[in-house]
């Protein structure tokens, strides 16, 4: 386990900054009680933590460490950041663009499925094509997030059958992939 | 649990670290008792040599070392056979490893630029997409101008032909258009039906 | 224990257990079960015309009353009568008024399968339930008193979502009035067959005339022939009946032994069970009781989940799982996040609720723990073998997510579920870590580390066989000699991580879904023996059976009583046992190597020959040294210096040894081992 270096934390902020708004800053920020969230990467794994608990977790050794705080996601090889549907507390926490969609939407999307317009209840004013979204049930469930297909205005104009976004993870996944999800150590 | 005892250094290699001989000299002494051969090295010669030496010595002792010291240059080592390619400087004095960033005020730093950046993006994004509304609203409302133009002069044309074809019964017109304003174009047909079985 | 969270979508609907099944048993076996239906409904219409259907609460009619007392009067005399009531007061929330409820569940018998409908019914126009005939009456009744019992213990917001429960929960309900109704019957019906067994004066006969009989039979039951599985239950019951009263029942020249043989010989044959695991089972219970149990081993449990309160409330989750087709209700009212469900049109495991991490499903007996263990938020938590999560998923919403929750399994493969569940029900103050938990006092680097520890140990299952029959089969005598002591080592490591001095913990919570004394008051005794600077407190669970001060022969401390023991055919969840410790005094920096704590690695060190010392030996012999070595420790500890104890017990014990060593190396020289002995002892007085 270790703290991330300027790139690793660069490529896990602007993964961050693709769903959030500008509140992204509160989760680095100091919390009350005086102790503040880090990274923490473990076996390629990124985590946002409690700076306690990080030292905590030090006394772990590293093949035993398997998980700790909120895992955001992973490197891969390449040195790119994949987020995992585990970062979705705190996406959903501080989501710029929100897309709810209906409850007849709600399984397709879990099991795995892109947004069709039929399906979308509400969706954010001026969103731009292409921008993450942070995908709600009707009653402010968070599910996942995806991409947007269209911008709001264009996707105004789509057929019911038509994509307005682009699933990246939902919470399915728990069940799904839940062998590669996690680490395994 | 005292949370707010735990801070984290704040990028513990970025400062310049002992940049003197000396310090490696330090280094390698401390690796050296680490190290597994620890007993045969040490024994003949360290403790043993220091023991016996009086104090006024041992200073001298703790000198000798320091000229044992070569720099690359002085040993003359080729160059060619170093295990870093020429041109690329090992910074020295700096230790090997990554540089991490934990301290609150860097990673807003990090955070903030690549806020900006974000926001940058989306805001042409934005932009971009906003004159591509507006010109797509451009084009629609020139081809509901066209298509209304298109459609008066479809009715121009009809209403030419009719008043073509109905300029015989003139005064009979004005009474028939009323009647089709009044009642509808059912109750026309109905009026028709009756004038031709009548 | 959980389960695999795969194979909890497929359980079937979950059965209260109840009498109900007996009464089944007998309907199989040809006996009259259900009560003659006119009776009921005339009484209703003797009471419609008398008083209408405002007269809820007045006294019934009295031929029905009668019946009412009567059944309650037998309900006494029956094994586990304080079970019962028990049993219903904390889940099914009838009120006082038992009685009528006793008596208006007759008269809803008559109303057989249609009354699910009837009383949706009777929901829409409870208004005009007046001028409804007289099978309707019984229900508005009913209907009246329960309106207000049926209630969700979280009561934040009550009054108009109240209603949508009750409305949607008939079923439940119904089940319940089923339930209730099958267990008076069951009564009545035993009540019956004891009165014509008494009458008959020679008793059953259990034994054939000739005894290679038995075996015939058994060995037909092993082939599995459905008549004679027929005669093996019958003859079990009798032989159980006997048992009850062996004085009058027993054939003559037979004993108490040969009967209990022959009974368990039955029940190995008719469930399926190994023989060595049958007479362990069977030594717990009375026979009567041990066959309630067996019987309930055969019936799953009721499929429980548990809410997490860090992402929703219990009602809002029940009203979502209602509408999408789930009958449930609270588990009981000793739990305010757990919902029991009756039956569910929908995969629990793959429900949107589930998979946005607003429940886990979790067995009752694995709340328990953690109620005993109650973490407090900002505590540091233990949990020693933690997968598949559901018990640290519960300490971390008690903690609401603050503090810090250490939750060890050894298995990296079970850890990987048990990660999915902390991340899907948005858990943050969690560490998952792989070790074996008997490294864990040196992992953290030293001793006192955890404000509480819980320990749910390994166990054989014995608690759980309704999840996994194979128990019954798979355990030998091996395994109840290698468990207990892995878990006397783990629970020696617990109690070493405990930090006596916090001001809040300084709590440790050891448990297994197992029900053999051997994992669960032995062990506990033993860690007693051990260290001194630990004693057992209340669990603070309400409900349970008191732990055994002493089993066959076996004495262990009255402290024991604190510790508690679930049961399937008693409490309706899987076996269990709990026990909760607290941690008096620090962990002595050890005997043999005097590291300080400080230092972790020789703490560690000294700590593994502690555990090294225990014996491997059979569970008299430890228990015979228990109870001295407790004995003295306890005098010791209750001088109040907490801190020589350890010193001062083990270096008696350490005399002791180096005398028997002198002595054998005397004896090897060919000298007198007594010569040497008497200037010694001198010496030392």
């Amino acid at each position: 386990m270790r703290p991330l270096t300027e790139e690793e934390t660069q490529a896990v902020f602007k993964k961050l900054a693709e769903y959030t708004g500008a509140s992204l800053k509160n989760i680095i920020a100091p919390q009350e009680d005086g102790d503040r969230n880090v990274f923490r990467l473990s076996q390629n794994r990124v985590y946002v933590v409690r700076l306690s608990m990080a030292n905590l977790a030090t006394s772990i050794a590293r093949d035993n460490l398997l998980s700790l705080g909120t895992c955001l996601g992973k490197f891969t090889k390449s040195g790119k950041f994949r987020i995992h549907i585990t970062a979705l507390p705190i996406l959903a926490e501080h989501a710029r663009h929100k897309l709810w969609i209906r409850p007849n939407g709600v399984m397709p999307f879990l099991y795995g499925g892109n947004i069709v317009k039929a399906h979308v209840g509400r969706f954010s004013e001026d969103c731009p094509e292409h921008q993450g979204l942070v995908v709600y049930t009707m009653d402010d469930v968070p599910l996942g997030f995806g991409v947007s297909a269209r911008s709001t205005a264009e996707s105004r104009r789509l057929d019911p059958t038509g994509v307005v976004c682009f699933r990246q993870a939902d919470c399915g996944e728990y069940l799904r992939d839940e062998d590669t999800l996690f680490q395994s150590g | 649990m005292a949370p707010s005892k735990t801070r984290t250094i704040k990028n513990k290699h970025a400062g310049p670290k002992g940049s003197t001989g000396a310090a490696a000299k330090g280094g390698v002494k401390r690796s050296a008792t680490d190290g597994v051969s620890k007993p045969k090295s040490k024994k003949p010669k360290g403790p043993v040599v220091s023991q016996q030496v009086k104090e006024k010595n041992r200073a001298l002792l703790m000198k000798r070392p320091k000229k044992k010291t070569y720099t690359a240059e002085e040993l003359g080592i080729p160059t060619l056979n170093m295990i870093t390619p020429i041109g690329v400087e090992k910074p020295k004095g700096k230790k090997k490893g990554k540089v991490f960033v934990d301290d609150k005020e860097s990673m807003t730093t990090i955070l903030n630029l690549v806020q900006a950046e974000k926001e940058g993006h989306i805001e042409s994004k934005m932009i971009k997409a906003r004159q591509l509304e507006e010109i797509r609203e451009a084009r629609k409302v020139e081809a509901e101008k066209k298509a209304a133009e298109k459609k008066s002069m479809l009715e121009d044309t009809k209403e030419s032909l009719r008043k073509k074809r109905k300029r015989k019964n003139d005064g009979k017109e004005d009474n028939d258009t009323k009647s089709i304003s009044l009642t509808g174009t059912k109750a026309n047909k109905a009026s028709r039906k009756k004038v031709s079985f009548a | 224990m959980g389960q695999g969270r795969r194979m909890k979508r497929k359980q079937g609907m979950p059965e209260a257990l109840s009498e109900e099944h007996f009464a089944n048993l007998k309907r199989k076996a040809g006996l009259p079960v259900e009560p003659p239906v006119e009776k009921a409904s005339l009484s209703n219409k003797k009471r419609k015309t008398a008083k209408g259907a405002a007269a809820a609460k007045k006294p019934e009619p009295a031929p029905k009353k009668s019946s009412a007392k009567k059944s309650n009067g037998k309900a006494k005399k029956l094994p586990e009568p304080e079970k019962d009531s028990e049993d219903e007061e904390m889940g099914d929330e009838f009120d006082l008024d038992q009685l009528e409820d006793d008596a208006s569940s007759d008269e809803d018998a008559s109303l057989g399968e249609k009354k699910k409908n009837i009383w949706s019914d009777e929901e829409k126009d409870s208004d005009d339930a007046e001028e409804d005939d007289s099978v309707f009456d019984s229900d508005d009744q009913e209907d009246g008193g329960k309106k207000g019992k049926f209630v969700f213990s979280d009561d934040e917001d009550e009054s108009d979502a109240e209603e949508k429960l009750t409305a949607a929960n008939i079923a439940g309900l119904s089940r319940k009035l089923d339930k209730k109704l099958a267990e008076d019957k069951a009564i009545t019906e035993t009540e019956m067959q004891e009165s014509a067994m008494q009458t008959n004066i020679d008793g059953p006969k259990i034994f054939g005339d000739e005894d290679d009989e038995d075996d015939e039979l058994a060995d037909k039951s092993k082939s599995l022939l459905a008549p004679d599985l027929q005669l093996l239950r019958q003859r079990i019951t009798d032989t159980i009946r006997v048992l009850d009263d062996f004085a009058n029942l027993a054939e003559d020249g037979r004993s108490r032994a040969e009967y209990t043989a022959q009974l368990l010989k039955d029940i190995c044959a008719y469930y399926g069970y190994s023989p060595y695991l049958a007479e362990k089972l069977f030594n717990l219970f009375t026979p009567r009781e041990a066959f309630a149990f067996f019987e309930a081993n055969e019936m799953p449990r009721p499929v429980v989940i548990r809410t997490n309160t860090l992402r929703t409330h219990r009602r809002d989750l029940a009203q979502a799982l209602i509408n999408r087709g789930v009958t449930l209700e609270p588990v009981g009212k000793w739990s305010k996040v757990g919902l029991q469900i009756f039956e569910a049109n929908v995969p629990l495991g793959a429900t949107p609720e589930y998979l946005a991490g607003h429940y886990i499903i979790q067995a009752a007996a694995s709340f328990l723990p953690v109620m005993a263990l109650s973490p407090q938020p900002n505590e540091r938590v233990l949990d020693m073998a933690s997968a598949p999560g559901g018990k640290t998923t519960y300490c971390s919403a008690m903690m609401n997510n603050t503090g810090i929750v250490f939750a060890n399994d050894p298995n990296k493969e079970r850890a990987k579920g048990l990660i999915g569940n902390v991340a899907r029900l948005g858990v943050r103050n969690v560490i998952v870590c792989s070790y074996d938990g008997r490294e864990f006092p040196r992992v953290m680097g030293g001793f006192d580390r955890f404000i509480r520890v819980l320990l749910d140990a390994p166990c054989s299952g014995t608690g759980v066989i309704s999840k996994d029959p194979s128990v019954k089969t798979n355990k030998d005598e091996k395994d109840f000699i290698s468990l207990p002591h892995m878990q006397k080592q783990l629970l020696l490591s617990a109690i070493d991580s405990v930090n006596h001095a916090s001001e809040t913990g300084g709590f440790l919570v050891y448990s297994t879904c197992s029900v053999t004394v051997e994992e669960n008051e032995s062990v506990v005794a033993y860690a007693l023996s051990r260290r001194p600077n630990v004693k057992l407190v209340d669990a603070g669970i309400p409900f349970g059976k008191e732990g055994f001060t002493s089993y066959m022969g076996k004495k262990f401390h009255p402290s024991l009583k604190l510790t508690r023991r679930f049961y399937p055919h008693a409490h309706n969840i899987d076996g269990f046992y709990v026990a909760k410790f607290q941690k008096i005094g620090p962990t002595a920096p050890n005997a043999i190597g005097a590291a300080g704590k400080k230092n972790g690695n020789a703490a560690a060190s000294g700590d593994e020959e502690v555990i090294d010392k225990t014996p491997i030996t059979t569970d008299e012999d430890t228990e015979v040294e228990d109870k001295s070595t407790k004995k003295k420790s306890k005098g010791t500890g209750n001088t109040g210096t907490e801190k020589s104890d350890f010193s001062a017990f083990d270096e008696d014990e350490d005399v002791k040894y180096m005398e028997k060593a002198k002595k054998n190396a005397m004896r090897r020289r060919g000298l007198d081992p007594k010569s040497l002995k008497k200037p010694k002892s001198q010496e030392k007085k």
